[in-house]
């Protein structure tokens, strides 16, 4: 298990983190917290707005349905240019460790 | 129906720059000669191209463009196209966004000090220095929502609400810098070590600065008074009033103790800011991004603003389109990291050669945005 | 040397009234908007460092607009407290022009990046030789 702490920590923030599973090297990390993005349907009318300003080309309008990639760094642009506000942003938060401290 | 993406997904794209920096020298009885810099680096993807996309679009590529003064290209550019749009912010949005500039700018300052002290091998005001960046980091992500890399400074105000738990715990951490100071001025700046190893050594003539522009705490270590916060104030700094000092020559010493008096200026105005932020509901304009209002309008912009090292420049053209004409940063290192460091460096001895990079802090991504 | 006239009129004034017809000049509010000759560039830029003390050059730019490369020159000083663009367009079939380091030291160092972006030569600049004479310049391995 491998934990990456102090100043890495603080300046990178690392809140969600992929699991990748090298055959060679199987590395893990801790999850803190999760961000997501949270599209309601009822609201969404697909203009496609959010398709043509996101940046990593990651929101796609197939069959009817609004569907978002991995590729998504979570800019919020999208957020900000739909006109029915059917986009937002939200967290889950894993519970603080109990071995930090401060010198 | 509500669905949610992604679960989990890769680490965000950080940086746009990547490379290193060297510098190259001959030895000569313990003397540098001819000191060649060279930043070494190479931008991955056109990434850096603003010109190519629309405004909105280059939002997250400017908060990426330095690691260190972040909220300062988002200032600039935020302003710059607000000035263009013809568009007013609410009036919370700018007590909160020079909030946001003087955090970042004490952050800024305990980097310096965790350099300076790693470059003195003081090991304990290093450990020190280090826990107050994590403290101030922590402070500073949670006001962003808990996004480090997220924009937080856009055009039409501030991207996530304010809410008055954020005041308490900036207050309380307010309370806690003023003790801290005291115990860094015992152990680093009222030392007699380190102002002996620290006196008369990297001194910077004022001509030099003079010709050159050097803007920031060294242009004002060196006598060469120029603050744009006091010169062209921006957002709310007209009202606010903060202490100037005055000093001799710049050398290294001279110019820690400059920023460590600038710290006093900051937590003045945070002060100012807590006592006097308005109550409203909304920080951000949101009706700028929707599709008919995004036409930039026709004109020039020049914008500058005091960030952590020096003065931060844009330059914006714009015809009547949704994408710029033309788009130009100017970062202080860019001046400093040229043609003055050879002459810095020049004929320094080996063992003060951390120090003086230290001291001019130095921050190589940024010397061609 | 301190200068009494802090408005962007008298300014506007003096540069036309000195240095004559090739200059053109729009003051919009904020700052001057100059389109000048690249004959007159040098004698403009000495007058206003000495004259009206603008002896901080704050960017040099260069952008492509119909076939020629157009360099704006970015001064700024104390008093007056604002800035002056200074426009100069050079055909791209000639990329050729003058250094303005003997004025301002810190232009050697924009001139630098420009020719390394778009390869124009600035004649004096030792570091934007062109790329024939830089060839031929340095020691010669015959006589290892």
């Amino acid at each position: 298990m491998i934990k990456i702490g102090g100043l890495l920590e603080s300046l990178l923030q690392l809140k969600y983190i992929s699991r990748n599973y090298d055959s060679a090297n199987k590395t893990e990390f801790e999850i803190k917290c999760i961000t997501f993005i949270e599209v309601d349907v009822t609201k969404c009318n697909l203009c496609g707005e959010c398709e043509k300003i996101c940046v990593t080309n990651s929101m796609k309008i197939n069959n009817e349905a609004l569907e978002i990639d991995k590729s998504c760094i979570l800019c919020g642009l999208c957020i900000l240019v739909c006109p029915r506000n059917a986009i937002a942003m939200k967290e889950i938060h894993k519970q603080g460790r109990k071995d930090e401290r401060f010198v | 129906m509500i669905k949610r993406y992604p679960r989990f997904i890769y680490i965000p794209n950080r940086n746009i720059v990547n490379g290193n920096m060297t510098i190259e020298y001959e030895i000569e009885n313990g003397r540098i000669l001819s000191p060649l810099p060279n930043y070494d680096y190479e931008k991955i993807n056109d990434s850096c191209e603003f010109e190519k996309r629309n405004w909105v679009k280059n939002i997250p590529f400017v908060s990426r463009l330095s690691f260190v003064e972040n909220y300062t290209c988002e200032e600039l550019y935020s302003s710059a196209i607000e000035e263009l749009l013809k568009v007013e912010i609410p009036e919370i949005s700018k007590y909160l966004r020079v909030m946001m500039l003087e955090l970042s700018r004490i952050r800024g300052f305990f980097l310096y000090i965790f350099n300076i002290s790693s470059a003195l091998e003081f090991e304990m005001p290093r450990e020190w220095a280090l826990s107050d960046i994590n403290r101030i980091s922590k402070i500073i992500s949670e006001i962003n929502n808990n996004e480090y890399f997220s924009p937080y400074i856009i055009p039409g105000g501030i991207k996530t609400q304010f809410s008055s738990t954020n005041i308490s715990v900036i207050t309380e951490y307010l309370e806690y810098l003023k003790k801290r100071m005291k115990d860094y001025d015992k152990i680093i700046f009222q030392n007699e070590i380190f102002r002996l190893r620290t006196q008369n050594v990297g001194v910077i003539p004022r001509q030099m600065i003079e010709e050159y522009g050097v803007t920031g705490f060294i242009a004002r270590s060196a006598n060469v008074t120029f603050d744009i916060r006091k010169r062209i104030p921006y957002e709310i700094y007209k009202s606010i009033h903060f202490d100037s000092f005055r000093y001799e020559h710049s050398d290294i010493y001279t110019r820690v103790i400059c920023r460590r008096n600038e710290i006093s200026n900051s937590i003045q105005i945070l002060d100012y800011i807590f006592s006097n932020i308005p109550v409203e509901s909304s920080t951000l304009n949101k009706d700028i991004y929707q599709s008919k209002a995004r036409v930039l309008g026709e004109g020039t912009v020049i914008k500058r603003i005091e960030g952590i090292n020096g003065e931060f420049i844009l330059f914006l053209e714009s015809v009547n389109d949704e994408v710029p004409k033309t788009i130009k940063f100017r970062s202080p290192m860019f001046v400093i990291g040229g043609e003055l460091l050879k002459k810095l460096l020049e004929n320094t001895s080996l063992d003060d050669l951390d120090l003086v990079l230290a001291s001019l802090s130095l921050v190589p991504m940024e010397m061609d945005i | 040397m301190e200068n009494n006239y802090y408005e962007a009129g008298f300014l506007t004034h003096d540069i036309k009234m000195v240095t004559g017809v090739n200059v053109k000049y729009e003051s919009k509010g904020k700052f001057i908007i100059i389109d000048s000759k690249k004959e007159s560039l040098t004698f403009l830029l000495d007058f206003l460092f000495t004259k009206w003390g603008f002896n901080y050059l704050l960017m040099m730019n260069c952008g492509i607009e119909n076939n020629n490369y157009i360099i704006n020159y970015i001064l700024s000083s104390r008093k007056p407290n604002i800035p002056i663009i200074i426009k100069i367009s050079i055909p791209k079939e000639i990329p050729v022009f003058t250094t303005m380091g003997m004025i301002y030291k810190i232009a050697y160092q924009y001139e630098e990046k420009i020719y390394e972006k778009h390869s124009i030569v600035f004649e004096g600049n030792p570091r934007t030789l062109s790329y024939f004479v830089k060839n031929t310049f340095g020691k010669s391995k015959e006589n290892d």
